[in-house]
Parts: structure tokens; C-alpha cells; sequence
């Protein structure tokens, strides 16, 4: 139904490439959903986009380019003409429902609006009705309290639902899914994909889902597209696509997913504690008003130990408290109750000179490649903190981040660049340096593959892999995504609200979870409903 | 419940702010060289002993420092501030009978800037990289840029020294007479005007560059995607996004317009509180200046405080969490 | 101390070379010139009476014409300009300088010190600036000196809330947060990670605060509250406000120097502003 034809964006002069989307054709039917998959950079967005009539001024398309629904093509119609297509036969949803949603005006409103501008006259109680039934539909369970709501009074999952109200409310002909779900927990995730797959059961509609997890285009597509630096590699039925790529990109991304239980443990003696967290409480104080503070319990007793030479992950939903954990252990936070011993040393007691002295053993690489550099400093100075900062002399120091850049696959050239110059993967590597030159006993990493693309991922992890196997070393690896812990773990801990719900090795809490809330975060991993078998048959989940 | 316990608050606060401006001007009197018991009677001829001892004992001048803070702050708390002994007169009098000059020139001139600057800041930021945003966005720069006085001056020279349109001097009450509504807008137009520009300049730029950010902000796009009209977005999504932090700034700076007033109602001979403390600053008649600070000091506090209090009742997501 | 000198260059490289940025320099350039060289460019002395009182411009021998005393306008423009880069780059300095200590440690240490300073500077932006310069000015009596302290008095605290604002910003940032575990002492994480990275917006905001005191400083002069022993634009004008129908030419000239000056820095300001990435920097 929807027909893209020899699709050419051109991109601002000065870009890193001339054209943002290069020669794309493709097809969508009425009731199928194509995954559009890549990475940051590919394209895919920019696909939408020009679906949407919604391009940045500096983009423009190509004169052969064609993009046809229902025989019309979309891309000669003048902006009055696409008024009318845009949010009646073609609905949008965003990736991140906050900002997608105007912050001063009640939610309820911005859904009747798409009825009064497609010319709807109803009155106001129709009006409200409508928008009421339609809440209703999407899942948000009191639709009347929420349609007078202003968006920041709104979980991330009721926002997403309000958005794909809003993109549904005139029932589309084709829906535009921008990474609808990143910014949502698996759990939620989970639920807003059912919702979409539901409506589109009902109406017909032809689902264009932007994506760059694998996991979802097993659950979901019908048909998938791969896109690499504006170009359509790989097209095909999804039984094709994923058991049979043919283009070698399209492989390397497959290869890169996570897989489940493809771990090796490692060699390590597991006996002596390095890490030993007791009893670990902490309650924020958050402000309700002005005299009113309330209390927010976001540890409740944790109890964990980490062995030398092993990686444990801790693995949880936002809000469950794992950050504030990595927080807590390399003292950048205070806590209420608790111990924390490294090496049998109470790491709370110290203060001053001695506290400085410790806290350097335990090391943490960032989330954010671009946020963990500091931009006004050579990669070199970065690297040696640590050393210098423990005496070492500066030539010495140089010396050694010379040597751990080499170990991370970076040249001696990276020394005396500035991080700009930089890759988001090769950041990571600057950053794992940097932790590293302090010579730590333990090594946290907090999310620090979340914001990569998969085939970077899947290079830093290999790398965390090697390190640990080549230098024996410790290592707390924070994640929200379980198909990560399972790779590099041998034990993982999951926490809920600020409490351990489980803990055991890695393989068992895959195959056998005993607590209710692991399971269904297994179950909410994209990819793995559709193909159950793959946990019996240890093998890619997609 | 909790909206009552935010104002009482910033009520405090207010009251707070209040007493240390108090105490400022206690400390600023202090700093003048000399004897405090003569600078207060105001250096002038009549300070003979028998005055200055009075004097002395008014103010507790012979006591220990912090004592003689505590009889200041009771003192103007009981909204004595003291005796103009040049102008022989209570100074709190004389304030109260020029503040109503000074706030009809600074309210018209805040409205009138903010009327024009947002108009023309929203016109600009609707359309960036237009002419007429360029056009628009060199004028801001250029009346940024001109010193207030001297652009009073220059509209004296032109419009009434000139072509005689507008008086340049006075509200038109001077002669014990009411004037006509008329009689005195026309005496208003040129201050106000000198008065606003650089406001005026200072609104444009706010305004264009909160538009042009709300602009680009996802849900607009979101806007666009549900088929709404553009001219409907920028009216229902852009602008209230867009004007509703401009103005809260516009109001917290309504209290420094009263500051700028003093160049303008000395060169218009505006009989306001702004040429009041200048003259008691030229002839060193230091209650009086004292007196004048403390009031537009207080003004500003008052304003900030209408400000936050109306800022919360604007804004819905404000949870009054500081 | 090599981060110090990472700054300008940096500057440079994200400045590009933007029209506002080359005309904003240019009038400061000229400005300066005309400051240092008053005494060979000027044809008279600042207080010389060189001619007839009251002469129109293009008279011969008095390009600008002449005062009521019979002073050559263009001279006192001239050396008005010293007075008014002097108190201009001073107070700024002073306030730049004052601001960013207060500010970075305001926003470093946070809690207990951050709250005191900042209701500290919260209490002066309350208070109605330029009355409050006037009002110093005339306790501290008219010199030059008390001139430039108390515009700085009243034009440190917004550079100490940007500066904090910055400072708590980096605060949270991943690589601040890595230095403090690696161990780096307080001063060295204040110096080397975060001032760096805090001054990108004290650039703009400088030729900003050098505009603003220069303003403040005119109109000090032009109400007579000013050093009188110096030349000034602003005086110039206050005295020639009584001759305004018969001789407008002595307010009109150093007005025009004072407002070609102010816009100079203007243009500066916004273009060093806007170069700057994405950063908002409005002009307050």
C-alpha cells in the first residue's frame, strides 16, 4: 500500500556523506509491519521522517524519488495537502514520549485536537468521549484523571500511550514507529509493542517500526529492512532475513546480538571475597513541597559479595537502585546503613588521605562516551590521572597510558588527541584506560555499553571479555539489559525497588528463575517469546 | 494548602531580604567618612552642637555598633525614616507623595516594552534567518546599545526642541491644576519611550530566542505529525511554551526599571522618586537617599515576590519542590 | 598551569570568524588604539580651551566644534575614551574575576557554603543596580577607583550564579565524577576539569560586563556623581544638557562614541555567543 520508490535524501553541504538516504525502494502492505533495523547514522529515521512529510528543512528529496500511498505521491503534495495526510493516513509515534509531548497542555486536549483540525465537528462532550474511549483502548486505566493531566505527572509508559492515542485517533493508514520503546523498561516495552501489534490487528493499518534491536524484529516484523549509511542492504521476509542474511553487514549485525548462555566462565579461583556489601541502605529525601520532605527508600538491605577474578552483573529497571549501588561503592554518594568492605578494609570509615588511598581500587567506567571525557583534555592527561594522581611521576605515567591505550586497541597516536576525535566506541576504550591506570581491584561498569550500537557493543564487551581473562580482573557490570548480563557474567544479582529479588549464576538464573519478577523480565526480552526454543537450544534468541 | 504554604514562604523570604537591605543601609551610612551624627544632619550649616547631640541620641549613636543596627531596624521597620534637614520635611512623606509619578512612568513603560519587545521577538523568532528577522534582530542590538540618557536627550532634541511635538519636561500637573488625560500622556510618551528601548531590546531577545528554541523541541514536531495547521501550533504550542518564561524574567526585572528611572525622570524633570534621590544624592542629604533606596528596594522585593507567587499559579508543572 | 592556555586557543577554534565578531573587534580595537594614543592623535589637550566657545562642528581648526568654555569636542571624546575603557576593563575584570571564585565554589562545595553565597548574591541582584553604584559612589566620595568598586560590587553576582549554574552542571558530569574517583584533589579537579569547560560562556559574557560598566560609568557622569578630574563621555554630556537647543553638537558626539562603543562590544558579545555552539547566551 505504501510504495517507497528510489527515495534520495540529500544532506546539507559539509555532512559526512551527500546523501542521508541513497536510492531506497521498498514496500509496505496494508496489515504487515516492516522493521526498518540499523544503526546510529544509517538512515532509518530519516526514512520516517520523509514517510511523515516531517524532514528538517536542510534535508530535501531527490526529483525521482517517489513515495506512494494509495497511488498518490506523497512527496509533490504541497503543505496544505499533507496537513491533511499527516495524522489522518499517516500517524507517527517518537522514541521519547516526554519531549514528544507539549509539557503545558493536558493530555486529553492534544488528542482532541487531531480531531478538530481533520475537520471532526463533534461537541464537547463527544469530544471528550472520544478521547476518553480511546485512552481507555491504549491501556491507561483511569482516562478520565489523565485526560485533564499534564504530561510530567505521567509515567514513561502512560506518556507512550498517550502518544500512540494521539497517532491512532483518526485509525491511520500507515503508522510510523521511531524507536518507540528505547526509552521505555523491558516490562513496559513489552506491554506498548503488544498494544501496537493489537491495534493493528483491528484496523488494518500497515506498521513501519524503526528499530535497532533485533530482538523486537523477531517479536514483531513481518518484514525487515536493513539499512547501512543510507543504503537498503537487505530486504526480506523475516524467516529470510534473520535464519538466511545474505548481505555480510546484515551478518555482522545478527552476530552482534547478545546471546544468551554463549558465556564461557572464567578461570579465576572464586573463593576470596574482594567486595563485600552489607546491609547497604539509603533513603533520599525528595521534597513534596516545600515543608513536606518524604523519604525514598532506594536501597533496602543489600546484601552481595563479589569474588576476585569474577564478574557479577547487577541487573534491574529504572528506579531499581543499581546506579545508586555503583554510587555508593565508589563513594560518590553517601549512605544511611550498611558496610562495605573491600579487601576486608570498611570502606565507610575512612576519611582523608586513607580514603583517597582506597577509593582508587575501586574503578567505574561511565554510560555516556561522550559525557565520561572531559572535552578540554588530551587523551593522554585523561589516561594518567589516576598514576599521577598516586604519585607516579608524569614521564612514567605517560609511559603506562601509552601501554594501556595499546591494550584497549588503541595506538600510541590517540596520546595527545583531544576526545572529539574520537568514536563513541573508541571513547569507551578511553575510558576503560583511564579506570584501568589506577590499577583498580574492582572494576564497575555502569551501562557502559547501553548507549553503543550493537556491533560497538559487542566489541567493547569482547574486550571486557579479554581484559578480565588477561589481567584477572574484578568486575561489576551494571545493566538494565539481561541478554548483556548473560554474556558476560557468571553470576548475576536482580534487584527490584531497591531490593535483591534473586541471585545465583548465570546459567541458572536463565533456566530455572525462581522468583516471579526474574521471570517475567526473561519474558519481557524481545525475541525470546517468539522462539522459546532458543533457551533450550543455548543459541542466538533471535 | 500547599500553595498558601509556598507564599508564606516567600513571604519570609521577602521579609528576610527586607531586613538586610535594612541592614545595608545602616552599614552604607556607616561607611561615609566622617562623623555619622553630621553626615545624618546632612553636613550642612545648621548642624550646630546642641542639633548633632540630638541627633546622636535619635539614632543611639553613642551606643555599641549592633545596638545602634537594632534601633535602625526598629526605626524604619515603624516606618520612621527619619528627617530630611535639607528639605525639612519627613522623608517617608515626601517619598509617598512622589512614588505615584514614579510608578505611572515605570509601569507604562514596563507594559509598553513587553507589549512591543514580545511582539517583536515572536515575529522575529517565527521566522529565523527572514529579513525581517534580521531586520528586527539589529535593532535590539542597536538599542541595547544606546546609553538611556543620552537617547532621552536626543528625543528631547528632536521631538520637542525640533518640531515642537511633545513637551520635554514635567507631567503636565505642575501648575496645581488637573491636567487632561491627554495633557499628560503626552507628557509621558518620551520618557516612557526612553525609559522602555532598552527593555524593549533586551524582550526581543528573550522572546526570539525562547521561540525559536520551543520551536525546534519535539513536541511541535509531534504537532506537525498530528496535522495541525502551522499558524495553530505556533499559537496553541509554541507560544504559551515560548512567552510564559519571558515574561516571569520580565516580571523579576520589572523592579530594576524603578533603578533606570533615575537618569530618565532627571533628564525629563519627572518629579518621581528616581529625581528625589538624586537630588538628595547631589546635595549629600544622605535619609532622604537612604529613604529613597530603601523604598525602591522594597519595590523590587514586592515585584520578585508577585513574580514567583504568580509564576507558580501560571505554570502547572511547578510542585512548588524548591 | 597549561590548561590556562588551552582557553584562548579553543576560543579561537569554535569562534570561526562570524561578521559580528570582526566589526564587534574592530570598534574595540579602534577604541583601545584611541585610549593609548589620546595624547599624539588628540589635537588639543582633554581641558584646553583651544578656541571661540560654542563653535558648530566643521569649523576650521574644531572638527566637532567647540564647548561652552571653549574646549575642542573632539579632543574630550578622544581622551574620554580612557576613562571609559579604564573603568570599563577594570570593573569587569575585578567582577569576572570575583564572580568566578565565588561561583566555583559555591558550585563545587554545594550544601551549607553554597546556600550562604548564593542567598548572598541573590540578595544584590535584588537590589536596583545602578541605584545602589550611585548610592556607593557617593558614600565611598568621586574618584575613579570608587567608581570601578562599585560597579563591581553591583555587577559580580550574576557571574558567580552562571559560573555555579556551570559548576553544578559538571558536577554531575561522567568525567568530573571519574576524576574524583582516580583521587584528584578538589583544587585540581576545580582547575583542570571544570573551570575549563565552565568558561565558554564567561567569553561572551565578559565583553558583556565591559559594556555594561562603561554604561554604568557614563551615566554616574552624567548625573556629576563621577571623578571629575577626568575626561568622560558621560560628563560631556550631563554638562552640555543645559545647552542642548543652542549647541546639541556637545551632547551628540560623545553620545555617538559611548553608543559606537557599547555596540561594539554588543557585537562582540553575541557573535563570541553564538559561535559558541548551541549554547543560549542571552544578553543579561
Amino acid at each position: 500500500m505504501l510504495e517507497i520508490e528510489k527515495l534520495s535524501i540529500v544532506l546539507p553541504s559539509g555532512a559526512d556523506r551527500a546523501l542521508a538516504i541513497k536510492d531506497v525502494s521498498f514496500s509496505v502492505k496494508s496489515g504487515s509491519t516492516l522493521c526498518l533495523v540499523g544503526e546510529s547514522g544509517s538512515g532509518k529515521s530519516v526514512i520516517g521522517q520523509a514517510v511523515a512529510g516531517l524532514l528538517p528543512q536542510t534535508l530535501h528529496c531527490l526529483k525521482q524519488s517517489s513515495i506512494r500511498l494509495g497511488g498518490r505521491n506523497l512527496l509533490s503534495l504541497d503543505e496544505c495537502a499533507w496537513r491533511r495526510i499527516r495524522g489522518r493516513e499517516i500517524g507517527m509515534v517518537f522514541q521519547e514520549p516526554m519531549t514528544a509531548l507539549n509539557p503545558l497542555m493536558p493530555v486529553g486536549q492534544q488528542i482532541a485536537e487531531v480531531y478538530r483540525s481533520h475537520g471532526l465537528r463533534l461537541r464537547k462532550a463527544e469530544v471528550r468521549d472520544r478521547v476518553e474511549g480511546l485512552l481507555e483502548r491504549v491501556g491507561i486505566k483511569d482516562p478520565a484523571r489523565i485526560s485533564k493531566s499534564y504530561t510530567f505527572r505521567m509515567s514513561g509508559g502512560q506518556r507512550q500511550r498517550a502518544m500512540i492515542a494521539m497517532a491512532v485517533a483518526m485509525k491511520p493508514k500507515v503508522l510510523i514507529a521511531d524507536e518507540p520503546t528505547t526509552a521505555l523498561d523491558v516490562t513496559t516495552q513489552r506491554q506498548v509493542l503488544d498494544l501496537l501489534a493489537d491495534f493493528q490487528a483491528e484496523t488494518r493499518m500497515a506498521l513501519i517500526f524503526i528499530t535497532h534491536d533485533f530482538g523486537i524484529v523477531a517479536d514483531i516484523a513481518d518484514e525487515v529492512a536493513v539499512m547501512e549509511s543510507g543504503n537498503l542492504v537487505e530486504f526480506g521476509s523475516k524467516e529470510d532475513v534473520l535464519a538466511r542474511a545474505q548481505h555480510r553487514y546484515t551478518r555482522k549485525l545478527l552476530a552482534a546480538v547478545p546471546r544468551l548462555h554463549e558465556h564461557k566462565a572464567s578461570v579465576a579461583e572464586r573463593s576470596t571475597p574482594v567486595l563485600e556489601v552489607r546491609g547497604l541502605s539509603k533513603t533520599y529525601g525528595v521534597a513534596t513541597s516545600i515543608f513536606r520532605r518524604q523519604d525514598m527508600r532506594v536501597l533496602n538491605d543489600v546484601n552481595f559479595k563479589v569474588c576476585k577474578g569474577e564478574v557479577v552483573a547487577l541487573v534491574g529497571e529504572s528506579g531499581s537502585g543499581k546506579s545508586t549501588i555503583a554510587k555508593c561503592l565508589t563513594r560518590l554518594t553517601s549512605i544511611d546503613t550498611g558496610s562495605i568492605r573491600l579487601d576486608g578494609a570498611d570502606m565507610l570509615s575512612l576519611k582523608g588521605e586513607a580514603l583517597m588511598k582506597l577509593r582508587r581500587k575501586v574503578q567505574i567506567v561511565f554510560q555516556d562516551p561522550y559525557g565520561s571525557l572531559n572535552p578540554r583534555q588530551k587523551i593522554v592527561d585523561a589516561v594518567s590521572a589516576g598514576p599521577i594522581a598516586q604519585g607516579v611521576a608524569s614521564r612514567e605515567a605517560r609511559e603506562l597510558a601509552e601501554h594501556l591505550l595499546t591494550i584497549v586497541g588503541l595506538g600510541r597516536n590517540a596520546l595527545d588527541r583531544y576526545p572529539h576525535e574520537f568514536s563513541g566506541g573508541q571513547r569507551q576504550r578511553i575510558g576503560i584506560a583511564r579506570a584501568l591506570a589506577a590499577k583498580p581491584e574492582v572494576l564497575i561498569a555502569d551501562e557502559a555499553v547501553s548507549a553503543l550500537d550493537v556491533t560497538v557493543q559487542a566489541q567493547i564487551l569482547r574486550l571486557l571479555a579479554d581484559l578480565r581473562d588477561r589481567l584477572g580482573l574484578t568486575m561489576l557490570f551494571i545493566t538494565h539489559d539481561l541478554r548483556v548480563a548473560g554474556q558476560v557474567s557468571d553470576r548475576i544479582i536482580v534487584l527490584k525497588a531497591g531490593n535483591v529479588v534473586e541471585e545465583g549464576p548465570t546459567q541458572a538464573i536463565f533456566t530455572k528463575p525462581s522468583n516471579q519478577y526474574t521471570y517475567s523480565l526473561l519474558q519481557a526480552i524481545p525475541g525470546i517469546s517468539s522462539n522459546e526454543s532458543a533457551l533450550v537450544r543455548n543459541k542466538c534468541v533471535c | 494548602m500547599q500553595f498558601l504554604g509556598y507564599v508564606s514562604w516567600r513571604l519570609l523570604k521577602a521579609a528576610a531580604l527586607l531586613v538586610a537591605v535594612i541592614s545595608l543601609n545602616f552599614l552604607l551610612i556607616r561607611m561615609v567618612p566622617g562623623d555619622p551624627a553630621t553626615v545624618i544632619a546632612g553636613e550642612s550649616g545648621m548642624a550646630d552642637a546642641d542639633f548633632v547631640a540630638r541627633i546622636r541620641e535619635i539614632y543611639g549613636l553613642d551606643q555599641p555598633l549592633l545596638v545602634q543596627l537594632k534601633t535602625y531596624l526598629v526605626n524604619t521597620l515603624s516606618l520612621d525614616f527619619g528627617h530630611s534637614y535639607r528639605l525639612q520635611t519627613d522623608v517617608l512623606a515626601l517619598i509617598i507623595e512622589r512614588l505615584p509619578a514614579t510608578i505611572a512612568l515605570t509601569g507604562a513603560a514596563f507594559i509598553f516594552s513587553l507589549v512591543v519587545g514580545v511582539s517583536l521577538g515572536v515575529i522575529a523568532g517565527s521566522r529565523p534567518g527572514s529579513k525581517v528577522d534580521v531586520a528586527i534582530q539589529f535593532v535590539s542590538v542597536a538599542l541595547y546599545s544606546v546609553p538611556v540618557f543620552w537617547i532621552g536627550l536626543m528625543l528631547i532634541l528632536v521631538f520637542s526642541l525640533k518640531l515642537h511635538w511633545l513637551p520635554a519636561s514635567g507631567t503636565g500637573f505642575e501648575y496645581g491644576q488637573i491636567p487632561g488625560v491627554l495633557e499628560f500622556l503626552s507628557h509621558l510618551l518620551l520618557p516612557m519611550i526612553t525609559l522602555s528601548l532598552f527593555y524593549i531590546a533586551v524582550y526581543i531577545r528573550l522572546a526570539r530566542t525562547s521561540v525559536v528554541d520551543v520551536t525546534h523541541q519535539d513536541f511541535v514536531r509531534t504537532a506537525k505529525s498530528k496535522g495541525l495547521p502551522s499558524a495553530f501550533i505556533l499559537r496553541k504550542h509554541v507560544l504559551p511554551n515560548a512567552i510564559l518564561p519571558v515574561v516571569t524574567m520580565a516580571a523579576l526585572q520589572a523592579g530594576h526599571l524603578v533603578s533606570g528611572s533615575i537618569a530618565v525622570e532627571t533628564i525629563f524633570a519627572w518629579p518621581g522618586i528616581g529625581r528625589l534621590g538624586y537630588e538628595a544624592l547631589v546635595q549629600r542629604d544622605y535619609n532622604m537617599l537612604l529613604g529613597v533606596f530603601l523604598v525602591t528596594a522594597t519595590m523590587v522585593v514586592l515585584l520578585n515576590l508577585v513574580a514567583d507567587v504568580l509564576y507558580v499559579v501560571v505554570d502547572p508543572r511547578i510542585e512548588l519542590v524548591r | 598551569m597549561r590548561y590556562f592556555y588551552s582557553v584562548p586557543r579553543s576560543v579561537l577554534t569554535f569562534c570561526g570568524f562570524n561578521w559580528q565578531i570582526a566589526n564587534g573587534a574592530g570598534i574595540i580595537a579602534l577604541l583601545a588604539l584611541v585610549a593609548f594614543g589620546a595624547s599624539p592623535i588628540s589635537p588639543y589637550g582633554a581641558w584646553e580651551i583651544a578656541g571661540t566657545p560654542c563653535l558648530p562642528p566643521l569649523s576650521p581648526e574644531h572638527l566637532l566644534g567647540t564647548d561652552m568654555l571653549g574646549r575642542d569636542v573632539l579632543s574630550g571624546v578622544i581622551y574620554g575614551a580612557q576613562s571609559s575603557l579604564l573603568v570599563g576593563l577594570a570593573s569587569a575584570g575585578a567582577a569576572i574575576v570575583l564572580g568566578i571564585v565565588v561561583g566555583a565554589f559555591a558550585g563545587y562545595y554545594g550544601g551549607i557554603v553554597d546556600d550562604i553565597l548564593m542567598r548572598f548574591t541573590e540578595f544584590l541582584q535584588t537590589m536596583p543596580g545602578l541605584a545602589l553604584a550611585l548610592v556607593l559612589v557617593a558614600v565611598l566620595g568621586p574618584s575613579i577607583w570608587s567608581v570601578v568598586i562599585a560597579i563591581t560590587i553591583v555587577s559580580w553576582a550574576p557571574v558567580a550564579r552562571l559560573i555555579r549554574a556551570e559548576f553544578l552542571s559538571l558536577r554531575g558530569r561522567e568525567f568530573v565524577l571519574a576524576a574524583i574517583v582516580l583521587g584528584q584533589r578538589n583544587t585540581k579537579i576545580i582547575l583542570s576539569q571544570m573551570l575549563p569547560n565552565a568558561l565558554g560562556p564567561i567569553v561572551s559574557t565578559a565583553s558583556l560586563k565591559v559594556s555594561s560598566a562603561i554604561l554604568t560609568e557614563s551615566t554616574i557622569s552624567f548625573l556629576g556623581l563621577g571623578d571629575t578630574t577626568r575626561m568622560s563621555w558621560g560628563m560631556m554630556i550631563g554638562n552640555a544638557q543645559g545647552q542642548l537647543r543652542e549647541a546639541w553638537w556637545m551632547s551628540v558626539f560623545p553620545g555617538v562614541a559611548l553608543f559606537v562603543t557599547i555596540l561594539g562590544l554588543t557585537l562582540l558579545s553575541d557573535g563570541i555567543a553564538r559561535s559558541g555552539s548551541a549554547r543560549k547566551q542571552s544578553m543579561l
